[in-house]
């Protein structure tokens, strides 16, 4: 014992320094609330408003840190928390963005649950401990340098996501939409680390950076690298890979999704479309960029490219099949929570063509962009149709279809809300979600222009396909709402509720068109720099004058001294 | 009526415990253990032979077997033959954690469950053929290009050498895997909140 | 962001903003009040323009250059997209209409408080009129101010839909909605051909911006196309402007509220076409025939609109074929290459116009909605201040001399003569019966001995009415001595392309006839021998009127049937339309229909299909899942050959 604490004095054991745990000051202040929430609610009572004081006060708290965080990392993305040579969790302009995306997520969320359940719902800190612990796992997702962190998050976003669908106890269809959760993310996590420790297997090692320089090494030899090997990788990549499509619900993983999002309680259903595809895809990205990132430092060789072309054909094969099943799928829904969740599948469809694009060499930062952008908007579009479905319900005690007749009359200011988000869904102009997929073809176009393939052509023009596809459906819920009439009586929608969606619609409306440009601006800003782009440039926070690339290039590792 | 509540503990505390227990440790050892040509002298190739036929085929059984029971004592055998297999690999923590973990946790907790849930503990479950066989056969496809492409695998020998002892993997967890040793700290808590909520009786 | 900008946004923002709240609030919240808002947003606008103008004229003194602002670009990324850039253009000709509209339309707005008001309770739909009237000043601001053709074009819809929506304010009634649907209609005719020329600038120049299209390089991107563009671009004017053959919808946009008639006639729609055709004056004096199209359009349909309106007896009719007759004068001054003086006839009409036609509201509303001349008479001595406000703006009108529309016409005129002489003759014979048919109406209304209307209480209008008339005289009494000499030199550099033109034209094109002065005198004894004539059949010898009318037989009920244009209208191209209606929307429904429904039938049997399988059977979803992993490792498989083999 005084042995240890001998050696961590004299620094022979390494431990975090203060600097190094500042910045990651955001993921510690969210834990520190999660036990605030545990152990607050034993003096201050498991009422609603209590709670709730306890969780704006953890969400200012960790806006505050990640903004004091945004100031430190100007330069470009820094790791720590891990000793020597290791890079563990990592602080880059994406991994704060997203952060902040995810605390005004989960301000929506809030409000959406204080309008609809707070009145009713008991068990107000349970609810937060495990929306927060889900969080935390999204915001770990997309600042991961090592596998098995990554892995962790992504178990961390999941397992509570289980429990919350479940979360209303008198709800049969929520506890079987969770049971079916669970086995179907129990399977997807057990394919993923079948194929982490095939990836251990392959590299010897779990960091990013340390698989990097590998993949560079297996590119410029593509030739030598036995046909074996680049099989046992494309597997690995394909297992890990499935993990992450659970979290996207992309084609073949996406079966959970329309139940899951059917049975579980609103709120929760707001949360699971937006937050956990989001987490999955901005890790995917991150995941296909190290490889992008090592294939152009080797030097853009010929069979690179080829190896390249494969990974981006598969993942552009699945995203324009998700797409398209989404979008066909929603077309017989009579419950619109159903309906918004195959909607989603949909969207996760277009937002994963970046994923088949951001191997493209020059389009990479616009790909982040669109991501910015497209994630933004679609946080909006979801949180006001979800929202405006959740004040129907809870009006009207269901979210078929039926319940939304003669809205436009019965409850303008709801309707209006409701029909600007599902236009918007569409990417009708001038609105949000217009401008999000204007991005996104924009992307699509350069990068085929680029590449000059016909399959970029041809997703590009899957992609404004689809877009006609879902128009249909979305019409639908309007015409319901619009056109067909009957005389039933005018819903009292409670007022946060309605404030909420017209919010969310009228941001959608000025993105669409005052604030195109502010945005296009501001989104640079948060893609500069960023992991992945050359993996070699990440500064080490505990040990910034030793970096070299001797200890990044993974051979050389130290071996920690036992003796 | 109370009961699929405890499935819940089970399902949700088992795959915590499943990731929290198994995964730190396996990290460090599994896929290096497989690094290491499994066999040396002919004891050890037998004994491989007999372990895998044992994991293969209780695992087999529990898929095609109607009765719950049988499935668990499938389970058991196929945890301990893992387990087995750890110890001759020399990954002795790892074949530790599995019986623990596994054999002595989730295989217990699993046969609570069937107990306490089902009216007759020997209710008969019939795999419809026709599932069986597109199952058989999906199974059968990814078996085969697995089977192919692990077979062919050239393996990385760079990871840590083998045995690791036990200080070693202590100072590991607390300082290379600091983070998902805490986070694990994290994930425990957050899904036993989970898991007591859903099996708290709710007062009406 | 400049004064220039701010202004000119401010400009385009308050009447929306007007609109907005007047539309969303103004139903449950401000109900009777609601005017205020809409009269606040225009007359700021009006305000703002006032001081873009000094800001603009303090920042260029002597040379009047266009500013061109870009106010925002939308999603532009560079590239093909930037036409996608709203950019406004400021120069005198966007300031001068400016002015004029925002000016024109406050005053309106303001009698509107009264009109739309029956016995001090707010019509229904008051609300809602005044939503409209905002959004209708905001579309014309927009298409003056935009910088480029694609905001002219959007300026020029949304001005087509708001006129849509007035014209049809009482849509419950048949004629109205109707007349409503003829506007858009007609309207849809010409704006086919713009739209069609605005996409060949597109085609030919790659840019839309009109500092670009306009300027010298434009002019010669677009090459040999310049002068089908033009007629193109032409083609809509003739529709927005109510030109011939596409002036029918005008007169029977009656149907709207007058206040909504003002709007059209004097400030917002029908000048539209003037603006354009001088906006693009640089495309339009490429060919010379082009011009002589021009000139002879205005000026044939300024005799004919003037000949119509000798003979009918409705107050806002005769107005109406008035405005479609001075907007004839205004195509012949453009035709001619006095745009400047075309302008300025665009500014003075404004004026007069919106007064006559207010001043007709007025006594519409003291006689209970009765216009038709024949039912009333001599309200000399119980609508004062309506009677001496429309005289004045009857006698510029009729171009009397040193009052409003006498210095512009004037201008026309002598350009005329000197370029397109035969057509100048025509247009003097015009002003000759425009003063005439004026005054035959203003007799028939305010002299001779007083007849009204069975059982209507005559009243004078209050000040919310009176007010505005009483501004708009002054203004068209003084407005062409004041403006005379100032705005042609204002408009100078606008007129360069018209101007070089007109030196290049070949010699012998060009008769220098009459001097200026001389042409003053002839416009003046003209207009004074129209209303002498007038004044002769409808005051001193009514008999004589009644002779006139019996002895000219078929002519008069030619004239008086409007040339049986509409008759003529509806056998050759209505009924012919109707018919292809009937096969189209048989078409529409059992084909076009039918497509839709098999392009929806494909989704919706895919999902069917779909359907079935997630049924939410746990196993079958394992089982698809693993399938469709296998399947994705295979297609790397065969996806990794394929690439393999085509390398």
């Amino acid at each position: 014992m005084i042995n240890i604490l001998g050696q961590v004095a004299e620094g022979q054991i390494w431990q975090p320094t203060l600097t190094e745990l500042s910045y990651f000051a955001p993921e510690l202040v969210l834990v520190a609330t999660l036990l605030l929430l545990l152990i607050g609610p034993l003096i201050a009572g498991r009422g609603s408003g209590a709670t709730l004081v306890m969780v704006v006060v953890g969400m200012v708290a960790a806006v505050v840190a990640n903004l004091l965080v945004m100031n430190q990392v100007v330069t470009g993305p820094v790791s720590g928390l891990a000793p020597a040579a290791g890079h563990m969790l990592l602080v880059d302009n994406f991994s704060i963005f997203f952060k902040f995306f995810l605390l005004l997520f989960l301000l929506g969320v809030t409000v959406l649950w204080m309008v609809g359940s707070a009145a009713t719902e008991r068990n107000a800190p349970e609810f937060y401990i495990l929306l927060l612990g889900s969080m935390l796992g999204m915001s770990l997702m997309v600042s991961t340098m090592n596998l098995l962190l990554m892995v962790m998050a992504i178990e961390l976003a999941s397992l509570p996501s289980y429990a919350l669908v479940a979360f209303d106890k008198r709800n049969r269809p929520g506890a079987e939409a969770a049971i079916k959760y669970v086995i179907f993310g129990g399977t997807c996590a057990a394919i993923m680390m079948y194929g982490v420790s095939l990836l251990f297997g392959v590299f010897g090692t779990l960091d990013f950076t340390r698989i990097a320089p590998q993949l560079v090494e297996i590119f410029e030899n593509l030739a030598q690298v036995p046909a074996s090997k680049l099989a046992l990788l494309g597997l690995a990549l394909l297992a890990m890979g499935a993990g992450i499509a659970f979290k996207i619900s992309a084609v073949p993983f996406h079966f959970w999704c329309p139940d899951v999002f059917q049975g579980a309680k609103i709120e929760v259903t707001t949360w699971l479309s937006v937050a956990s595809k989001a987490a999955g895809l901005c890790l995917l990205l991150r995941l296909l960029q190290v490889l992008a990132g090592s294939a152009h430092a080797s030097g853009h060789g010929f069979s690179a490219a080829f190896y390249l072309q494969v990974v981006t054909g598969v993942v552009a094969v699945v995203a324009a099949v998700t797409c398209l099943l989404g979008n066909l799928a929603a077309y017989r829904q009579q419950s619109v929570k159903r309906l918004l969740a195959y909607s989603s599948i949909a969207h996760a469809g277009y937002m994963l063509m970046l994923g088949a694009i951001v191997l493209t060499g020059d389009v990479t930062q616009l790909v982040w962009q669109t991501v910015v952008i497209y994630l933004v908007m679609y946080l909006l579009m979801n949180l006001g149709a979800f929202g405006a479905t959740a004040l129907v319900i809870g009006q009207t005690g269901s979210d078929q279809l039926e319940n939304f007749t003669g809205l436009g009359r019965r409850a303008p200011a709801l309707a209006a809300g409701l029909a600007i988000c599902l236009f918007s869904l569409v990417g009708i102009p001038p609105l949000g979600g217009f401008i999000a997929k204007w991005w996104l073809l924009w992307a699509l176009g350069q990068a085929a222009m680029q590449q000059m393939h016909w399959w970029l052509w041809a997703l590009l023009l899957w992609a404004s396909f689809n877009t006609l596809l879902s128009l249909f459906y979305y019409l639908r819920v309007i015409r319901q709402m619009y056109l067909v009439n009957d005389d039933r009586p005018g819903l009292k929608v409670p007022a946060g509720g309605v404030v909420l969606i017209n919010v969310c619609a009228l941001l959608l409306l000025l993105s669409g068109t005052l604030l195109v440009n502010p945005i296009r601006q501001k989104v640079g800003r948060y893609t500069d720099h960023i992991f992945g782009q050359s993996p070699a440039s990440i500064v080490q926070v505990n040990q910034p004058q030793n970096i070299s690339g001797n200890q990044l290039d993974g051979r050389s590792r130290e071996r920690i001294d036992t003796q | 009526m109370n009961f699929k509540y405890y499935i819940w503990v089970i399902l949700l505390v088992s795959s915590a415990v499943l990731l929290c227990g198994g995964q730190t440790a396996l990290a460090q050892e599994s896929a290096a253990a497989a690094a290491i040509v499994p066999a040396s002298g002919p004891l050890e190739v037998i004994f491989f032979w007999v372990l895998a036929i044992m994991i293969i085929g209780s695992a087999l059984w529990i898929a095609l077997t109607g009765s719950v029971v049988r499935m668990a004592v499938g389970l058991f055998f196929s945890f301990g033959g893992v387990a087995l297999l750890f110890f001759l690999l020399q990954a002795y923590f790892l074949g530790v954690v599995q019986l623990i973990v596994y054999v002595g946790g989730i295989l217990v907790l699993v046969v609570f469950g069937i107990m306490l849930t089902s009216s007759s503990p020997h209710v008969r479950y019939q795999v419809p053929r026709m599932e069986l066989a597109t199952t058989g056969l999906v199974s059968l496809l990814l078996f085969m290009v697995l089977g192919h492409v692990l077979y062919h695998a050239p393996w990385s020998t760079t990871g840590p050498q083998l045995p690791v002892s036990m200080n070693e993997l202590g100072r590991g967890l607390l300082t290379d895997y600091l983070v998902p040793f805490e986070l694990a700290g994290v994930v425990l808590l957050v899904v036993m909140v989970g898991a007591a909520y859903l099996a708290r009786q709710e007062k009406r | 962001m400049d004064s220039l900008q701010q202004y000119s946004i401010l400009i385009l923002l308050l009447p929306l903003l007007g609109a907005v709240l007047a539309g969303a609030l103004g139903p449950r919240l401000l109900k009777g009040a609601t005017h205020w808002v809409v009269i606040l947003a225009v007359g700021g606008a009006a305000y703002c323009a006032y001081q873009l103008f000094e800001v603009y004229t303090h920042l260029a003194v002597h040379t009047h250059e266009p500013v061109q602002l870009v106010i925002y670009d939308w999603i532009g990324m560079g590239g093909p997209t930037s036409w996608l850039t709203v950019n406004f253009r400021i120069d005198p000709l966007a300031l001068v209409m400016l002015l004029t509209v925002t000016f024109i339309a406050t005053w309106i707005v303001v009698y509107a408080r009264d009109y739309m008001r029956h016995h001090h309770h707010p019509e229904r739909g008051y609300e809602r009129f005044f939503a409209f009237l905002g959004l209708f000043v905001f579309s014309m601001c927009a298409l003056v101010l935009g910088g480029n053709f694609l905001l002219l074009y959007l300026g020029w819809e949304a001005v087509g839909l708001c006129s849509y929506l007035l014209i049809g304010f009482y849509y419950d009634k048949p004629a109205a909605a109707a007349a409503a649907m003829k506007a858009f209609l007609v309207n849809r005719i010409g704006d086919f051909g713009f739209g069609l020329g605005i996409l060949l600038i597109y085609l030919k120049c790659g840019s839309l911006d009109y500092d670009y299209v306009l300027s010298s390089a434009g002019i010669t991107a677009l090459g040999d196309w310049a002068p089908g563009i033009a007629l193109l671009l032409f083609c809509g004017a003739v529709g927005k402007s109510a030109q011939l053959p596409l002036y029918v919808w005008l007169p029977d946009a009656m149907e709207g509220p007058t206040p909504v008639s003002a709007l059209i006639h004097a400030a917002t729609m029908v000048t539209a076409g003037v603006y354009m055709v001088a906006r693009c004056g640089a495309i339009f004096v490429t060919s010379e025939a082009v011009m002589t199209f021009v000139a002879a359009i205005g000026g044939i349909t300024a005799l004919f609109a003037a000949t119509m309106a000798l003979v009918q007896y409705d107050m806002k009719r005769i107005l109406a074929y008035s405005t479609i007759s001075q907007l004839g004068f205004m195509f012949l001054g453009l035709g001619v290459y006095a745009a400047d003086a075309a302008v300025f006839h665009l500014m003075t009409h404004a004026f007069f116009k919106a007064l006559l036609f207010l001043g007709a509201g007025s006594v519409m509303h003291a006689m209970g909605g009765i216009i038709d001349v024949r039912e009333f008479g001599g309200l000399r001595k119980v609508l004062p201040w309506t009677c001496y406000t429309f005289v004045i703006g009857s006698l510029a009108l009729a171009g009397f001399p040193m009052l409003s529309g006498f210095f512009s016409k004037d201008l026309i005129l002598h350009q005329a003569l000197e370029v397109q002489p035969l057509l100048g003759w025509l247009a003097v014979i015009t002003a000759g019966l425009t003063a005439f048919y004026t005054f035959r109406m203003v007799l028939l209304a305010f002299w001779g001995p007083k007849r009204l209307p069975f059982g209507v209480h005559v009243h004078e209008s209050g000040p919310w009415i009176i007010v505005p008339l009483l501004v708009l005289a002054i203004g068209a009494a003084g407005a062409g001595y004041y403006f005379h000499e100032k705005l042609p030199e204002f408009l100078v550099d606008m007129m360069t392309p018209f101007d070089v033109a007109f030196e290049h034209l070949p010699p012998g094109a060009v008769v220098h006839g009459l001097s200026h002065e001389e042409v003053g005198l002839l416009s003046g004894v003209v207009a004074i021998a129209g209303i002498a004539v007038a004044v002769l059949g409808y005051w001193i010898r009514p008999d004589w009127s009644r002779r006139w009318r019996e002895e000219s037989g078929w002519l008069y009920i030619l004239v008086h049937n409007k040339y049986y244009v509409d008759e003529i209208l509806a056998t050759v191209l209505v009924r012919p339309l109707q018919q292809a209606a009937a096969v189209g929307s048989a078409v529409d429904r059992y084909l076009v229909d039918g497509l839709v429904w098999l392009v929806a039938a494909g989704p919706r049997l895919v999902g069917f299909i779909l359907h079935r399988y997630q049924r939410g059977a746990m196993q079958g979803y394992g089982v698809m899942m693993a399938g469709g992993l296998a399947v994705i490792i295979f297609l790397v498989f065969i996806f990794a050959r394929v690439l393999a083999a085509a390398n």
